[in-house]
């Protein structure tokens, strides 16, 4: 009985632990699209500087959280997320690019999106 | 591209995570118990393969976390263990998850339904006898499938070799053997548990031939007093 009680334990305790992971990542990574949207209505008013910031607080946020992410996702996901928000902040360096700068927002928003996405607790995601 | 340096951190890091997983897999194995690793049941089996793919994954790739490895093996060690605490319980349930022994031979009659429902030939079931040590299917009475896939037999009572009582022979009980000396080592606690010390021991190796322990591969005694005496070899 006892190691039922255990093993059951243990189980609703690894459980409780993945339902915390997301919804923790689906907290931060929607605080870093806020940011990165808030990022693109100030270039849309062409306050590149504001944009810059914003865009320097999501990398900030996002090395932050670094260790945990790479314990608990996939190595490439996370450098890849890295990696983009490094090219979007290349690219408001460059305020003619606006587009490329939209394009790169867009894609970045979208892996994050993606991320979060793939850790939910979903049919389509157990299936 | 990875460099001469890089490639000497990926390799500590993958040799830490084997050292890791091999750690959480011996740990797990032994919790559930020394039943898992002789007799492996259908459920045993699957969890046991299950678990090997598991490891093998994070373990040579990096750029997985080392949790994605963890955390199944932990989770199918507890859902095996609940399993096996509810068979313990339940017949039923035993019966549904380890499946039933299946008579193929019944009263000295091979079943033939039984043995296409466990799809083995009557050549296999042959070829199981004789690693039984039974070449004649006659002396059989029943011959049972075990749910772990060993064969049991029980022979007629005709040919069944007869025991002591049987033969109104005086047996004696023996006991465990003990062993004293392993490999030329003396084993101190073994000998005191059996009463006997130092100088018994050298009489004893004398009356061998053997100079010192260093000259005995094995020496074992029983509860009725009887050695069994191995030199080493040159």
């Amino acid at each position: 009985m006892k190691r039922l009680v255990i093993s059951l334990g243990l189980l609703l305790l690894i459980a409780g632990a993945t339902l915390g992971n997301t919804a923790f990542l689906k907290t931060r990574t929607q605080a870093l699209e806020e940011l990165l949207t808030t990022a693109q209505a100030a270039v849309g008013r062409q306050d590149w500087r504001e944009a810059e910031d914003l865009t320097k607080q999501a990398l900030d946020q996002w090395r932050e959280l670094e260790f945990y992410l790479h314990v608990t996702l996939r190595h490439d996901d996370i450098d890849q997320i890295l990696a983009s928000i490094q090219e979007v902040r290349q690219y408001l360096t460059c305020p003619e690019d606006t587009a490329e700068y939209a394009a790169a927002n867009a894609r970045l928003l979208t892996q994050l999106e993606l991320l979060c996405e793939a850790e939910c607790l979903t049919l389509h995601n157990i299936l | 591209m990875i460099t001469a340096k890089g490639a000497g951190s990926f390799m500590i890091i993958v040799l830490i995570r084997t050292v890791i997983l091999y750690v959480v897999i011996i740990a797990g194995i032994r919790l559930m118990g020394k039943r898992q690793v002789g007799e492996l049941e259908p459920s045993e089996l699957v969890l046991a393969l299950l678990i090997a793919d598991l490891a093998s994954v994070p373990m040579q790739d990096t750029g997985i976390p080392l949790l994605w490895g963890i955390i199944p093996i932990i989770a199918l060690l507890c859902t095996a263990s609940i399993i096996s605490v509810l068979t313990l319980k339940s017949p039923r349930f035993r019966d549904l998850v380890c499946g039933t022994p299946s008579f193929l031979i019944r009263r000295g009659k091979v079943v033939e339904g039984e043995l296409r429902r466990n799809r083995i030939t009557l050549d296999e079931l042959l070829e199981e006898l004789r690693i039984q040590g039974v070449f004649d299917l006659s002396t059989v009475r029943y011959a049972i499938l075990e749910s772990n896939g060993q064969l049991s037999v029980l022979l007629n009572s005709a040919d069944l070799p007869a025991t002591a009582a049987q033969a109104g022979a005086q047996a004696q009980d023996k006991g465990v053997p003990t062993v004293l000396i392993a490999d030329g080592r003396v084993l101190t606690d073994n000998l005191k548990k059996q009463g006997l010390d130092q100088v018994w021991l050298t009489r004893q190796l004398e009356a061998r031939g053997a100079a010192s322990p260093a000259q005995v591969l094995l020496l074992t005694v029983d509860e009725a007093g009887g050695l069994y005496y191995a030199a080493k070899e040159g």
